[in-house]
């Protein structure tokens, strides 16, 4: 089963893009949940982002460098 | 080991590992945005919440703060009910009014968390005075954090607890952290439990990230608190390998210092004890992880309240609020009668009529209370006022004299009224209750709705009020700001007849009921009286009866102006308008609101629509008052009538009697507003 993650609710204030600093993990490789996953930039801080499931990451959907809105898929992992 | 032994071990392991995953679960419904809200975690804390509710029994009760959904789960509270509750369902265990900050269940044992640091302290002490009181084998574990240690209720609390060696065990979680605020940057001391010995009492530190002790050193607790020896303040050392909420990402804990407790954790610790192997570890995880999967799924699709719902669970239903053979006034005293009085009843002041009316309620029912400062002391004054000298002789186990701390004693009462007591608690001077405010508006006012519609606080509270000679701090009218309190109904009589009949009225109403006097109105004698007093008194018939709330009484009947008021108002204003009526020929209807909250808007509005005109006489700053309130309901229902306010100017209570006259509205100024609206 696939499961798509998306950019979690992490800004102070509302509206606010937040942007993909790197990713923590490679395509193909396995990832528990809970793991860092990717870092990413808040108005605050840098902040890690954990995986919500265990499994594989198959796709990311935003390259690092990219500003995404909450609510976005950032990624698929394949679970079981 | 024997077997049964075992099982319980692995009963406590489990339900370490249920917090944790479901606290797992909740952390990324939150990241997927799955969950509206806030929330406050315990991963890492899991063995203090398991381990001091492991030596409870089941009708013992737990007071939590806004981290509490390992103490529900701990106490008994199922994953559903809580996911549900997360969810804002209708079928939560606060049917959605709570949220994750205010987890309980009055059925099992929990009070609805207290979202205020320390606020849950001084209730935990009034639900444990309950308990002593009715000779209970009950107690309270009240839990709080580090960050808690610095706030007055614990203070409070605390001390009220230590001198009536009340049955609970103060558990302080320390986390090293309030918020973000390590906790050596806010206490002097090494050890919180140290504290425990400034008032007189057992405190000891606990490894908290140990199961087994916390479990032993809370049934030593729990059996110093059985046998009366109590209280008793655990610190249990632990740490929250999460946010403080939702979006805080600990960067202010440092790695070493996360990597040490991690070495620590309670669950990997207490499977090291066991000696589960990887594989039982796994199957035990997995089983919880898949219950809590299902249960994640009937709470996404549980059923939420209506919107129109919105108003339920405000108040207790009136359902008990009359007591068979109480007798209903409708419109009583209308006028004073200066007849002799009649056979069975005696012309009373405020001060004697509230004195009664407290007598005979504690005289009927022993859950009737009375708590605050100064009120039962052979010798001294029965309060500020005299309304309870000489109830210590009769009920001296019913009358709580407390220490100078409002605060603390307003939670106590509130406690004690949640476990089933009627308490009447009372302050000397109305100013005091900014004091008490965070208990009266926080927990008392709001736990009827927070916890959807199951907690009750049957509280009657007394505070005079009024600008008598004493400056600026034992002056204010206090009704402005409790006015409009949701959850909070208030009276403002002006006679003793109203007097006794609103407080047997707010005793049987099962709701938090605040009753303001005013000082020149009591008739308190002796050393207690009042330069500049007012007759306030009435004939008082012998047998029981009640005012209702939120019924208005029309003082005088009259065509032309409306005058409104309460309190010492009344009796300017009947003052004006007689003057008006015998010297100008002015017919003048003068209305007693006698209820502020809620406010009798069918009396007022069969006189406006008689006269068209309304003058709303308060004492206290025109800007804010509760005659704003008033104007405002007028103009939005009856917009053709004319409204004008006589009220103080928007000046602190002067002390210098030339100044503190400008500032009471008086016959005169009431005589004025009639005559400008005419």
């Amino acid at each position: 089963m696939d499961v798509n993650m998306k950019m979690p609710d992490l800004a102070t204030n509302e509206g606010v893009e937040l942007g993909i600093v790197r990713w923590l993990v490679d395509i193909g490789a396995s990832v528990k949940r809970g793991e860092p996953l990717l870092e990413v930039e808040t108005d605050k801080a840098l902040q890690e982002v954990e995986s919500i499931v265990t499994g594989v990451l198959r796709y990311i959907h935003a390259p690092a460098g990219a500003k995404v809105a909450v609510g976005t898929v950032i990624a698929t992992i394949r679970v079981g | 080991m024997s077997e049964q032994d075992r099982a319980f071990l692995l009963s406590l392991y489990e339900r370490m590992v249920l917090i944790r995953e479901f606290e797992e679960t909740v952390k990324f419904l939150f990241l997927e945005g799955a969950m509206p809200g806030t929330i406050h975690q315990c991963q890492g804390q899991e063995a203090t919440a398991v381990g001091v509710c492991a030596a409870l029994r089941a009708q013992d009760w737990i007071t939590s703060t806004f981290r509490g959904h390992g103490h529900a789960l701990a106490k008994g509270l199922t994953a559903q009910e809580l996911l549900d509750e997360l969810f804002g369902a209708e079928t939560g265990c606060c049917k959605g009014r709570g949220g994750s900050m205010h987890v309980g269940d009055m059925s099992k044992g929990m009070v609805p968390g207290i979202a205020i640091v320390a606020g849950g302290i001084p209730l935990a002490a009034g639900m444990a005075l309950s308990f002593k009181m009715r000779k209970e084998d009950k107690v309270v574990a009240c839990f709080f954090g580090d960050g808690a240690i610095a706030e007055g209720a614990f203070h409070e609390g605390v001390n009220m607890a230590a001198i009536w060696n009340l049955p609970v065990i103060f558990v302080c979680e320390n986390n090293l952290y309030g918020a973000s605020t390590h906790v050596d940057l806010v206490m002097k001391n090494a050890r919180i439990s140290d504290r425990a010995a400034a008032y007189g009492f057992r405190g000891e530190t606990v490894d908290g990230n140990d199961v087994l002790a916390v479990l032993a050193a809370s049934r030593r607790a729990v059996d110093e608190c059985r046998s009366g020896k109590g209280p008793v303040l655990l610190e249990l050392l632990t740490y929250r390998r999460t946010g403080h909420s939702r979006r805080d990402p600990c960067h202010y804990q440092p790695k070493a210092e996360r990597e040490l407790w991690a070495q620590r954790d309670p669950i990997d610790r207490f499977a090291g004890k066991l000696e589960l192997s990887e594989g039982e570890r796994e199957e035990i995880q997995k089983r919880i992880q898949a219950d809590l999967t299902r249960a994640v799924e009937r709470a996404k699709a549980a059923p939420h309240p209506e919107a129109g719902e919105i108003t339920e669970y405000v108040f207790a239903p009136p359902a008990t609020a009359v007591a068979p053979g109480a007798r209903v006034q409708k419109h009583p005293e209308q006028r004073e009668s200066s007849a002799p009085a009649k056979q069975g009843k005696r012309r009373l002041g405020i001060a004697e009529a509230l004195r009664e009316g407290i007598a005979q309620a504690m005289a009927a029912d022993p859950a009737v209370i009375c708590i605050g400062e100064d009120i039962a002391v052979r010798g001294g004054w029965g309060g500020a006022f005299t309304v309870t000298l000489g109830l210590e002789e009769r009920f001296s186990d019913r009358l709580i004299n407390t220490p100078i701390a409002e605060l603390g004693f307003f939670g106590l009462a509130t406690g004690a009224a949640m476990m089933g007591m009627r308490p009447i608690a009372d302050v000397q001077y109305g100013d005091f209750l900014f004091l008490a405010s965070d208990q009266i508006i926080n927990n008392a006012a709001k736990m009827r709705y927070m916890s959807g519609g199951t907690a009750s606080v049957p509280l009657v509270m007394r505070a005079p009020v009024g600008a008598t000679g004493r400056g600026s701090q034992h002056a204010q009218n206090m009704e402005r700001y409790f006015t409009g309190v949701p959850g909070l109904k208030v009276v403002a009589p002006s006679t003793a007849y109203d007097a006794k009949g609103l407080l047997n009225a707010a005793l049987r109403d099962g709701n938090p009921v605040l009753m303001f006097e005013h000082k020149l109105l009591y008739g308190s004698k002796g050393a207690r009286a009042e330069p500049g007093a007012v007759d306030a008194t009435s004939e008082i018939p012998a047998e029981d009866y009640i005012v209702p709330l939120g019924q208005a009484a029309i003082r005088r009947e009259g065509r032309e102006v409306t005058v409104l008021g309460w309190l010492l108002m009344v009796h300017y204003a009947m003052q004006a308008a007689e003057r008006l009526a015998t010297e100008e020929h002015v017919d003048v209807e003068v209305i007693d609101l006698r209820s502020l909250a809620p406010i009798d808007w069918d009396t007022i509005g069969a006189s406006v629509a008689k006269t068209g005109r309304v003058v709303i006489v308060e004492e206290g700053p025109k800007t804010g008052g509760v005659g704003a309130e008033l104007a405002g309901g007028i103009a939005e229902r009856w917009p053709d009538t004319r409204i004008v306010r006589v009220a103080s100017p928007d000046v602190p209570v002067p002390f210098t009697p030339v100044l503190e006259g400008m500032y009471k509205p008086d016959a005169a100024r009431i005589a004025a507003a009639v005559r400008a609206l005419r």
